[in-house]
């Protein structure tokens, strides 16, 4: 048995509970209301918070596995926060299983009609097809959460005195980063870049992994902050701990603005039709604003405001940054995913309701974890450096 | 208390239980006696390469650019081949230095200068061919935007050899500070130990350092901050030499993952060239306490790390070439597989993907003669890497009339051993005449030195 502190364990309020569930089952029946009345943009915001919510579960996970690997030992009291997030995943399975019966609602490769007559269509059938899509889908799932689960098996290893750095713990960590980022990368062309079927780009799974690592952090921050107000981190949660999420934050953004340019230089640089259209939509009309606005508030924000030190140090300050990093992501998100289903800008009940439903879901279901994972156990071989060390 | 302190907590990094003083000796001892025969030895090899390298720079200039093996269709071959080989060796020591500095690594304090040192060299051995491609290297300064008297004759902003102008200059630039500021408190101590002209040189470029508390506070401060001006350097630069191939509407070479592959590709091949170069170093210059099998292994770790990302981005082109239904795209990955170039293919994949993959196995990381051997095949499947994008992505034309083959020149072969030869030799003279280990930064991770928060509360707990 490890040691407890007293005021180790989390329980979520109760009113947070109900708001929570309040929340998850309307976007629920919004998503239901819209495939009546609206099924093409009801879907392209379920897609969006599917995307999400997987995304976030194997940041988590994902976390994790660096922890491991790299024998961090500063981040060892936060340690329930990416293993929370990561039990979320089958969340995320579920809804993957729900998205395959809308994937003609989605995808114009899943219309017969439209592949007769497109012979680049054809000559994608193969791999961009209802069956190869669901066992693709269906397959990364499993994968992660055997992969995943017998990461999240050490956590309850981790108070005990004989903590295994070495052997177990980490081949388990490196399988699952090798598994997770050749299904992750093939995952990223079937959900998101086949919804443009004719357009390619080398760069897209490097970028969808930098947008669910900024994602991700900004999440977990949230969430270590929610536990040093609710208890467990009182008092454990430093200012040291915070400026290296906070800087963590930073420099995950700034990859991703860094990928985002890549891409779009070399294809503005080269201009070759079947590349720029995919830009091209996107600087149509309104959504020009959401480019614009996707580009300021995930990068530009962070990259300013976190610049200094004592920034990152400040909990108003780095809460409020990851909230609007996780805005930013989720415009991201959609304006990958809006011009190929609902034309122009549109940003209603349809698309809000969904992902507002699927944040909560996570929500819910990430904190209920929280309380059932120790959080800086004494016991931790691994606590003394996480509560000394100094970041200069 | 005792089960507070962590397992890896009270790891040494440095062998032979040291005292400070004996890190002194250890570090400046080599450069106050006579060079040893091996050191006279390895110099006469690399100074010898160095000349053969000199012979070919003249010749070719003398002659022109057409003692090359270049043609109509096959416009750049060799000569870019090794000026982003030597680009991307110069990857690892900023990497070494400026990152894990940022991510406290404290295992890099012993490879750090040495591995800074060869950043400079390789940028200065990446610099040459640039200068000897213009054909006309005494107008160098061309390359520079002034205010010129030719009229509206003026760089081209939009070229990314531009670019590279100002993002290898910058890099070296503070590449260049970043290794001499970190230098500073060494030049001192071996300016107290000298004597005579020796002790006014190391006196003059030590800055008058006195090694006060004050010093040392303004010290970390420069080299922090330092630290975070040269980590972005450390993409930047590759990705910008990866926009020379990317932004030319050519099957092979335009593609979106450019930037960010390089970028890991260089950080691949300056960690293998720095290890391979480590291994030499630690057995001559006897350096086995400092450079132990743990840094060793650790950057075994990064190498295998980066080699699989490299593999995954030479899957990722490939299967995106059959994705994109583009006849041109398939033809031009069909061609650098299976075409005649296809042995340039067979030996990057080989020895870029496959063969690093035997590091994950721990017996071939605590092997020294395995992994010297791994590194070596790393550097010379990186080399082919730039040589197979480059070169088997030009030979067939558009047109079919216009493909040709390529065949490199003696005067190229010589040049390339002349870039390994000045290499070299700028590393033996940088092992003879400078501190090869960062004693001062070295000295604060013995397990003795109490800046250790671990070792403190080891003491506490004893």
């Amino acid at each position: 048995m490890s040691q407890q502190r007293s005021n180790d364990s989390y329980r979520m309020e109760n009113h947070l509970s109900r708001w929570l569930s309040l929340l998850a089952a309307a976007g629920g029946a919004v998503f239901v209301a819209g495939l009546f009345f609206s099924p093409h943009r009801v879907w392209g915001g379920y897609l969006i918070s599917m995307q999400l919510v997987t995304s976030l579960a194997l940041s988590g996970m994902v976390f994790l596995a660096l922890l491991y690997l790299a024998r961090a030992q500063w981040a060892a009291p936060l340690q329930g926060v990416p293993e929370a997030m990561a039990r979320c995943l089958p969340l995320g399975f579920a809804m993957g299983i729900l998205l395959l019966f809308g994937l003609s609602n989605l995808y114009e490769w899943a219309h017969p009609a439209a592949v007769e007559h497109d012979p680049l269509l054809q000559h994608k059938s193969s791999f961009l097809n209802a069956t190869g899509f669901s066992v693709r889908l269906i397959l990364a799932f499993l994968l992660w959460m055997i992969l995943g689960n017998r990461l999240l098996r050490f956590s309850k290893e981790r108070g005990s005195q004989s903590w295994p750095f070495e052997g177990r713990v980490l081949r388990s960590s490196a399988v699952f980063m090798l598994v997770f980022t050749v299904t992750y990368s093939v995952t990223s062309f079937d959900w998101l870049m086949s919804l443009e079927p004719h357009w390619f780009s080398t760069i897209f799974a490097l970028y969808q992994l930098a947008g669910m690592g900024v994602a991700g952090l900004a999440v977990a921050i949230l969430l270590a902050l929610h536990l040093e107000r609710a208890g467990p981190l009182k008092g454990v949660l430093r200012s040291e701990h915070l400026h290296d999420l906070g800087k963590l934050l930073f420099c995950m953004s700034l990859f991703w603005a860094y990928l985002w340019y890549c891409q779009y230089m070399l294809i503005w640089y080269v201009d070759i039709p079947e590349e720029t259209a995919y830009f091209v939509k996107r600087q149509e009309g309104a959504w020009w604003l959401v480019v614009r606005c996707t580009l300021i508030l995930k990068w530009l924000v962070p990259f300013i405001v976190l610049m200094p030190r004592w920034s990152c140090r400040k909990r108003s300050v780095l809460s409020r940054v990851s909230v609007v990093v996780l805005a930013g992501h989720l415009l991201d998100l959609y304006s990958q995913v809006g011009p190929s289903v609902s034309g122009g800008v549109a940003i209603g009940l349809w698309e809000v309701g969904p992902v507002v439903g699927a944040l909560a879901a996570f929500a819910w279901l990430c904190l209920r974890h929280l309380g059932q994972v120790s959080h800086a156990s004494l016991d931790d071989p691994r606590l003394a450096h996480s509560l000394h060390y100094h970041t200069p | 208390m005792d089960k507070l302190i962590h397992p890896a907590a009270d790891a040494q990094l440095i062998e032979g239980n040291k005292s400070l003083h004996q890190v002194t000796e250890d570090v400046f001892q080599p450069l106050e006696r006579k060079a040893s025969p091996s050191w006279w030895l390895a110099f006469g090899f690399a100074s010898t390469a160095l000349a053969i390298g000199l012979i070919s720079v003249v010749y070719q200039i003398k002659v022109g650019i057409g003692t090359w093996g270049l043609d109509r269709t096959i416009g750049w071959a060799f000569d870019i081949t090794n000026f982003v080989f030597w680009v991307g060796i110069g990857h690892a020591g900023t990497l070494i230095s400026a990152v894990l500095l940022l991510l406290r690594q404290k295992w890099r304090t012993s490879i750090n200068r040495s591995a800074e040192a060869m950043t400079i060299f390789a940028v200065i051995c990446a610099g040459i061919f640039p200068l000897i491609h213009m054909g006309r290297p005494w107008l160098f300064y061309w390359v520079f935007p002034y205010p010129n008297t030719r009229g509206s004759l003026w760089v081209n902003w939009r070229s990314p050899l531009l670019w590279d102008v100002f993002a290898i200059g910058t890099y070296f630039t503070i590449s260049l500070v970043f290794w001499y500021v970190g230098l500073l408190p060494d030049l001192a101590t071996a300016r107290d130990r000298a004597r005579g002209i020796r002790k006014k040189i190391f006196g003059f470029f030590s800055l008058g350092w006195t090694g006060s508390a004050r010093t040392w506070v303004r010290y970390e401060m420069a080299c922090l901050l330092l630290a975070a001006l040269a980590t972005p350097l450390v993409v930047s630069v590759h990705s910008v030499v990866s926009t020379d191939f990317a932004t030319a509407n050519l099957p092979g070479w335009h593609t979106t993952v450019f930037p960010p592959y390089f970028v890991i590709g260089a950080i691949f091949s300056g960690f293998a060239m720095v290890l391979s170069l480590m291994l030499i170093a630690r057995k001559v210059m006897g350096l086995q306490d400092y450079i132990t099998m743990k840094h060793i292994s650790a950057m075994c770790k990064v190498i295998v790390f980066t080699g699989t990302i490299v593999g995954s981005a030479y899957a990722t082109e490939l299967f995106m070439a059959w994705y994109s239904g583009n006849p041109f795209e398939q033809f031009a990955f069909n061609n650098r597989v299976f075409g005649p170039m296809g042995w340039s293919f067979g030996i990057m994949v080989l020895c870029n993907v496959i063969v690093p993959q035997l590091l994950w196995f721990k017996r071939i990381r605590s092997s020294i003669r395995s992994i010297f051997l791994i590194t070596i095949l790393v550097n010379v499947g990186m080399w082919f890497e730039r040589f197979v994008i480059i070169v088997s992505s030009l030979h067939r034309d558009f047109l079919p009339s216009s493909w040709s083959s390529y065949r490199p020149t003696w005067i190229e072969l010589g040049t390339l051993l002349g870039s390994f030869g000045l290499f070299f030799t700028l590393f033996l003279l940088f092992c003879r005449f400078l501190p090869m280990i960062a004693a001062s930064e070295v000295k604060s991770v013995l397990p003795k030195s109490t800046a250790c928060p671990e070792a403190e509360s080891k003491k506490e707990a004893a």
